[in-house]
């Protein structure tokens, strides 16, 4: 149950948050909300993450410096860049579904490149992810 | 008010963003979760998302940012609001199973289009086309993470 509470708050947390970056970015250049954004968010999970996963912090390895560093890149400098690009351009409620597209596209790369199989349930979450896109693409 | 190349170009972007995070999971997924802690891991995403968008942000500094306090004060929020929900994500996968968690988190654009409705009304048109759209790729996104967890 717990575990429920917390997955529904970070979606609740996540989907605030956009809403939040929307009305900053009326004023604020989405190159310069993005790195507002990422500090704040750095400040408070760096210091959770020494707090209380001190003994993890300090003992990572350069090969998980590195991924993770990776990650970093592909996460934040050019997601979460595009992210509040698309906020601002086309607003958070058009934006935010088409960030949730994602699994799409990590099942299409894994499923090209790793050979992952796909199932009923893959086939008709694609469909679903494919029609919601149009929907939301081709709205005024 | 947004030009058709606006459209056209934040469509883009969103779907830029999109394909990133797709990306982000197949490593995750691919082991690199396994190097370190996911919080320890996350704080040095951040670390080094935040480093690479301040070598960036050096060639177009925003002027006049002192002015822009409540903006700059929003954003905060929205980074902390993010930063809060990596961290709920965190402790939600380390106490129940990713098939349960994962679609739960996938549900965020619900509480976007909400509160869109509830407080951007000048800023933001929710159509019956963007809340079928919206509900239609949570699904979606819902059963295809559900297909490769189990």
């Amino acid at each position: 149950m717990l575990g429920i509470a917390l997955a529904v708050t970070a979606a609740f947390c996540w989907g605030t948050g956009a809403v939040f970056a929307r009305l900053g970015l009326q004023r604020i250049k989405p190159s310069t909300g993005v790195l507002i954004s990422m500090v704040s968010s750095l400040v408070l999970v760096g210091s959770l993450s020494l707090i209380i996963d001190f003994d993890a912090m300090v003992s990572l390895s350069p090969s998980a410096l590195l991924w993770f560093g990776l990650i970093g890149f592909v996460n934040y400098a050019l997601g979460r860049q595009f992210n509040y690009l698309g906020i601002k351009y086309i607003g958070v409620s058009k934006a935010t579904p088409i960030f949730a597209s994602a699994p799409l596209f990590a099942m299409a790369i894994a499923v090209t490149f790793i050979g992952e199989t796909v199932n009923v349930p893959i086939i008709i979450g694609t469909l679903g992810i494919v029609v919601g896109l149009v929907l939301l693409i081709t709205s005024k | 008010m947004s030009t058709k190349r606006d459209i056209i170009i934040g469509r883009a972007f969103a779907v830029g963003a999109a394909v990133a995070y797709g990306i982000t999971s197949v490593l995750i997924r691919r082991g690199v979760a396994e190097l370190a802690s996911p919080l320890a891991g996350a704080t040095i995403a951040l670390f080094s998302g935040t480093l690479i968008l301040s070598i960036m942000g050096v060639r177009s500094p925003e002027s006049n940012l002192r002015e822009k306090k409540k903006a700059v004060g929003l954003l905060l929020i929205a980074g902390v609001a993010s930063g809060l929900g990596i961290v709920a994500s965190f402790f939600a996968l380390s106490i129940a199973p990713v098939v349960v968690v994962s679609p739960l988190q996938g549900t965020n654009p619900l509480f976007a289009l909400l509160w869109s409705y509830l407080f951007l009304g000048q800023l933001e048109r929710i159509t019956p086309r963007v809340i079928l759209g919206t509900f239609l790729v949570v699904a979606g996104a819902t059963l295809i993470t559900i297909g490769r967890v189990v």
